[in-house]
């Protein structure tokens, strides 16, 4: 039995292992009809190797030719056109939607404006950290303001908080003391 | 159409930006006779009072003049006691006025420093003696140590003839 053709390929290129090797050439040593085949496979073989190769750089030049000439029509087709020469196609609702907007905002801008004539901002009040507070009380001289009166009274340091601040007309204060 | 729009929003733009701005109002006038009538002499006198005998150890006075509105400002330093005070006169009517005190005290009491601030307001006359305790008052023998109290006096300022030289 013959081996097949790709058998007898891979032979003709030398790729069969040895023991492979051995078998199929003693096969084609006795077989009229495989040594016809390795024949025909060498003819194959060598019209492949007399063929020139092709040129591929060639073959991408004119791609990009043929690529560029697209590229030139389409342009001749529709040819480039300035941005301010550009026309734009708007619907009419939404044209009437972009005036309305901008009319609302001119208006509000130009109210504002007239607003801000009349008004006064409030500057922005300083934030006061509670926990540095009473720091501030012990080390400020002046808290308020530099204008502030001072009164260096005694080192004492037995001064007794006795309860809230009191403010009083000193008439009241002889009739509350007065009625005790 | 659009260059239209363009040139709209070129000119508009400004116009929007400085909108938000909020300019600085015209300077009011001040009629000055009127302000004259509400300028006010404040007599002060800080007064360190011992709580067991009732006997004042320190006493400070201080004048000030000042128009309704602006605070008269009193800082009092003391040892283990500082207080920031600030008096306000409001017009209420033509003789009657509004004493606003706002106080922030700083004491330190058995190792522990304490702030407090307070607003009281009370209505006055020109000419009425008005008294505050900014620690509170001591009732009688409860505690043993001293106590301050500010004794104020609001009364119309006259402006001081100049001396004839003669």
């Amino acid at each position: 039995m013959c081996p097949d053709v790709e058998i007898l390929s891979s032979f003709y290129d030398d790729e069969l292992e040895d023991s492979q090797k051995q078998f199929v050439k003693t096969h084609v040593d006795s077989c009229p009809h495989c040594q016809k085949k390795m024949a025909e496979l060498g003819l194959i073989s060598d019209a492949i190797n007399a063929e020139e190769e092709p040129d591929f750089k060639m073959a991408q030049v004119n791609t990009w030719n043929k690529i560029m000439d697209i590229i030139d029509r389409e342009e001749q087709k529709h040819p480039k056109v300035n941005f301010w020469q550009r026309r734009f196609q708007i619907s009419f609702p939404a044209a009437a939607a972009l005036v309305a907007a901008f009319i609302v905002v001119l208006s509000l801008s130009v109210v504002s404006f007239y607003m801000g004539k009349h008004t006064t901002s409030s500057p922005a009040t300083p934030e006061l950290n509670m926990t540095d507070a009473s720091d501030t009380l012990f080390n400020d001289d002046n808290i308020f303001d530099n204008s502030a009166i001072e009164f260096d009274i005694p080192a004492i340091n037995t001064f007794i908080h006795a309860g809230e601040p009191l403010l009083i007309k000193e008439v009241d204060f002889m009739n509350r003391n007065g009625n005790k | 159409m659009k260059k239209l729009l363009f040139v709209f929003c070129f000119f508009v733009s400004p116009l929007m930006i400085f909108s938000q701005e909020n300019p600085a109002p015209a300077n009011e006038t001040i009629n000055v006779e009127s302000a004259d009538s509400q300028v006010y002499n404040m007599a002060i006198d800080l007064k360190i009072q011992d709580g067991t005998t009732a006997q004042v150890v320190s006493d400070h006075k201080a004048q000030h003049q000042t128009v309704t509105g602006r605070p008269v400002v009193l800082n009092i330093n003391g040892g283990n006691f500082k207080a920031a005070v600030r008096f306000t006169l409001y017009q209420v009517s033509a003789d009657n006025l509004m004493l606003l005190t706002q106080s922030t005290i700083a004491f330190i009491s058995e190792g522990h420093r304490q702030m407090r601030s307070i607003a009281k307001s009370i209505p006055i006359k020109a000419g009425e003696k008005i008294l505050f305790f900014p620690m509170g008052v001591l009732n009688d023998g409860e505690k043993s140590g001293y106590n301050c109290m500010l004794e104020m006096l609001v009364s119309k300022y006259q402006q001081q003839q100049p001396v004839s030289q003669e």
